[in-house]
């Protein structure tokens, strides 16, 4: 059931009409019914997987919150009416804190290892056989759609419900609503729990046209940036990929362009469907991307790309590891050895390598992610490291860090390097392939690759291109006014109504009249 | 008022957006002879109890008028170019929708069979783009496709859409003129002229309209050596089959026969055998015209206007006699006379093509 088939508009129909006709107290249900159906529509038999990660972060989240009331309990027990001395509740909270630690750390072997066994064996198998020149059989499996999405949503309950931000939900069939929540299961957000719950997953709704008209209009955007941007510009880039020819010059630099367009436009417009019905339901969902091309470094660009897969490797691996008592260590010594600057970066530098290596592999079980991970890592922490000295090399050539031009021109090279990154993503005929793609980036320029004539050998015509170009432009404009605070939306809802009519006939017929019609990809998010 | 106020002007947006679609569907939306055979099949008066299905190499090749005359039938040929498989079972659906159907000819094309086929494609759906609004066939259509059909294709004629300007003039004039509302063939563009206007969907070419197809790019199909038949088409093939037997339908499939200078490159010994290992696996009745004997149909390469098979008028009404007097045999039950076919594709290659 693919966000663009009649099937999904008829589905997101026909739910709504039974959501806001039941009694308000089941509609939480319904969306659970609505949630099963949607993925069963996909692969019945990968239901397996939702049940298993449901069922482990349910006992664990209950097994938690029962440890948590015993440890209080003990605490206040009192031996021969003499109440537990401070210590003795010391060794007693240690005691109980190790076995919640271990209900933690077993919740995520399991999750973590279906996840591991199903994506990565594959992957593991053929590199020992390559490394050690074994004969192992490389085992496949089928991978249920969205496993990434919701073994890392369901983790990170637990985790929630260990430090006490969330409380462990009582009711197994809004456990598994939570897991299961039909729009983002294929491409996330990756949602917590209590921002769900403050967003109304379980709440009672009332029907309010305004918010399923804002709804719609998501929709519709999203619509616009896959079918009309995000599919067009993927045509040149599988025409040049595809093909183990490497065209080198412009065309290189031109597909890099079209990848980031399309990479983009399908994500972001997949997340915009997926926030536009979800707020059709009466459910607010965290944003995942916040104008990211906008970004000044690559550090503030994973917070602004995939905003969701950032915070949770940003609290739930990149904090805990970064403040073990090993880090603490290494921090000390790098102080005392390199002095206070490199003493606090090295910690901070090595936990960027790790979320990063987890980024990389958690994109694809292939060295193309991990090297794709790595890359990303290594320029934060380099960055990081080198601050100091950016800011006195900035002192040095008399360059305002704070003016307009500066962020330009950081903004672009911070572009250049998200592209640079791309290479890994678009080398799906190998790390050769990614390497002469590259090496032809500095060489093979020809002015006569930039004419429409040679361009539309790619699959697009000069329509196509005008079309991508002032498709981008709304796209920058929408994004320069969001960067400044304005809501889109409510300004549009505010304008005179034959404007606004104009606005959403406008892009109804854009939609209808400059969609894509070559063969249609999927959402590029859905396969991890 | 004022509280139905938002959802009045919420209605009236939707008004607006089905204007629009409209005018749309209107000013870029094609329409040509599919139109026109899904309304010359349904009027009525028609009353046919023979269609024709199959594509462009059959459009051209059968001329109900003769099958009628040696067959005693009334047939209509609802071939249409690019139709596939599973076209032609809504085709079948909408033809049976106004008609007693006793007879279905389906022509089994080699292209359309054993080609590699992706099923959900956006052009796809060009044939149900053109079934009125008035027919269950097209929400069939639509209730069978629901995981694949585009939802542009659904609210919108989107795939008939054509933007050139000259194509866009044209349109709107066909739409404004009564012989489009009218349903004759003068709608799909055919001048009054042309000898097509039969009102059976038989739609000759000139002996002399030979196309500039080259040998070569004929060869390129050299997948159809190795190919099997695509499980879409096994699908609609037997709810094709399905469908005759609950309307005891007889369904009689053939191939007509194509350039014959063609089969080698064709590898089209292995086609004829995986065809009719095929139809004899699903039990139903095929004859391969391309084993007919010389004797029986004299045909060579200058009787084609192209190398892929489609015929010139005058072999397609030789070989439309030969057909109404063959399905007049099979109709009736009577044995058909084995000695009139080749062995097999070799051995007619080499009678066929002897001296090419």
């Amino acid at each position: 059931m693919s966000f663009i088939n009649v099937s999904f508009f008829l589905f997101i129909l026909l739910g709504m009409i039974i959501y806001y006709l039941v009694p308000k107290k089941f509609q939480w249900f319904i969306l659970l019914v609505l949630s099963v159906i949607y993925y069963c529509s996909f692969s019945f038999k990968c239901a397996y997987a939702l049940i298993y990660i449901t069922t482990i972060i349910f006992v664990a989240g209950l097994l938690l919150t029962k440890l948590d009331k015993d440890c209080k309990i003990a605490c206040k027990k009192e031996v021969d009416s003499v109440k537990l001395s401070r210590e003795e509740k010391k060794v007693i909270k240690a005691k109980y804190t190790r076995k919640r630690k271990a209900v933690v750390a077993i919740a995520c072997v399991l999750g973590f290892g279906l996840l591991a066994l199903i994506k990565y064996t594959g992957f593991t198998v053929s590199n020992l056989n390559a490394v050690f020149g074994l004969s192992i059989k490389t085992p496949s499996f089928l991978v249920p759609i969205g496993l990434s999405f919701f073994t890392f949503q369901g983790i990170s309950y637990v985790i929630d419900v260990y430090q006490g931000k969330c409380d462990a939900c009582t009711n197994y069939l809004k456990m598994l609503l939570f897991v299961s929540f039909f729009p983002q299961i294929m491409q996330g957000p990756i949602g917590r729990y209590n921002h769900f719950v403050e967003g109304g997953l379980f709440a009672e709704h009332k029907w309010d046209l305004r918010r399923v008209q804002f709804g719609a209009q998501r929709i519709g955007w999203g619509l616009f940036k896959k079918l009309v941007l995000a599919d067009r510009a993927g045509v040149l880039v599988t025409a040049v990929t595809n093909t183990s020819t490497i065209y080198g010059g412009y065309i290189n630099v031109l597909t890099l362009l079209m990848y980031s367009i399309q990479l983009y436009m399908d994500f972001s417009g997949g997340i915009d469907i997926v926030i536009g019905v979800a707020e059709i339901f009466g459910v607010t969902m965290d944003e995942n991307f916040r104008q990211p091309y906008f970004s000044k470094s690559i550090g503030e660009f994973w917070r602004r790309w995939h905003i969701s897969l950032g915070a949770w490797m940003k609290d739930y691996i990149f904090y805990p590891f970064s403040l073990t008592k090993a880090m603490n260590n290494l921090g000390k010594w790098g102080r005392k050895h390199f002095g206070k600057h490199f003493g606090t970066v090295i910690p901070i530098c090595l936990a960027n390598l790790l979320i990063f290596f987890i980024v990389g592999i958690w994109h694809g079980a292939e060295w193309r992610y991990v090297i794709y991970g790595i890359y990303n890592g290594l320029i934060i922490a380099v960055s990081a490291a080198l601050k100091p000295y950016f800011k006195k090399w900035l002192k040095f050539f008399h360059i305002n860090g704070e003016s307009k031009g500066w962020h330009i021109v950081q903004i672009i090279r911070t572009f250049i390097l998200v592209n640079i990154g791309w290479i890994c993503d678009i080398s799906a005929l190998g790390m050769r392939w990614g390497i002469d793609f590259t090496l032809g980036l500095f060489k093979n320029y020809h002015l006569s690759q930039l004419r429409l004539s040679y361009l539309s050998c790619f699959g697009l015509a000069a329509y196509d291109y005008a079309i991508l170009l002032v498709g981008c432009l709304i796209i920058f404009i929408v994004s320069l006014l969001k960067e400044r605070g304005v809501n889109i939306r409510e300004s549009i809802a505010l304008k005179p109504i034959a404007l606004r009519w104009v606005i959403y006939y406008g892009f109804f017929v854009m939609i209808l009249i400059l969609g894509y019609i070559g063969t249609t990809s999927g959402f590029m998010y859905a396969n991890f | 008022m004022k509280k139905y106020g938002k959802y009045i002007r919420a209605l009236a947006f939707i008004l607006g957006l089905i204007l629009i679609v409209e005018a749309m569907d209107f000013a870029f939306g094609q329409v040509g002879e599919i139109r026109w055979k899904f309304i010359n099949v349904n009027k009525k008066d028609s009353n046919y109890d023979t269609v024709i299905l199959g594509d462009s190499h059959t459009k051209c090749a059968i001329d109900p008028n003769i099958i009628d005359e040696e067959a005693g039938l009334n047939s209509v040929n609802m071939a249409i170019n690019g139709a596939t498989v599973k076209d032609m079972y809504y085709i079948l659906l909408e033809s049976c929708r106004n008609n007693d159907i006793k007879n279905v000819v389906l022509d089994v094309d080699y292209l359309y069979w054993m080609s590699p086929q992706e099923e959900g494609t956006f052009n796809e759906c060009f044939v149900y783009n053109q079934l009125p609004a008035s027919s269950y066939v097209r929400y069939k259509y639509i209730l069978d496709n629901l995981n694949k059909l585009d939802i542009r294709n659904v609210i919108a004629h989107r795939t008939s859409y054509s933007f050139a300007t000259s194509t866009v003039k044209n349109n709107i004039s066909l739409k404004l003129n009564s012989d489009f509302w009218n349903g004759t063939i003068f709608a799909t563009n055919q001048t009054k002229e042309s000898s097509c206007n039969s009102g059976k969907g038989y739609m000759p070419v000139a002996d002399t309209c030979v196309t500039n197809d080259m040998e070569a790019e004929l060869c390129a199909y050299d997948f159809l050596s190795t190919t099997t038949i695509a499980d879409c088409r096994i699908n609609y093939f037997e709810k094709i089959e399905e469908y005759c037997d609950e309307n005891e339908i007889n369904l009689i499939c053939i191939t007509s026969p194509i350039t014959p200078t063609s089969y080698e490159c064709l590898c089209y010994e292995q086609v004829n055998e995986t065809m009719e290992a095929f139809f004899e696996n699903e039990n139903v009745t095929y004859y391969d015209f391309n084993l007919l004997k010389e004797d029986v149909l004299d045909r060579t390469k200058d009787d084609y206007v192209d190398n892929e098979g489609h015929m010139g008028i005058t072999l397609s009404k030789e070989y439309s006699t030969f057909l109404g007097e063959f399905l007049d045999t099979v109709i009736s039950e009577d044995d058909v006379d084995t000695s009139i076919f080749y062995e097999n594709i070799d051995e007619a290659s080499e009678d066929l093509n002897n001296g090419e």
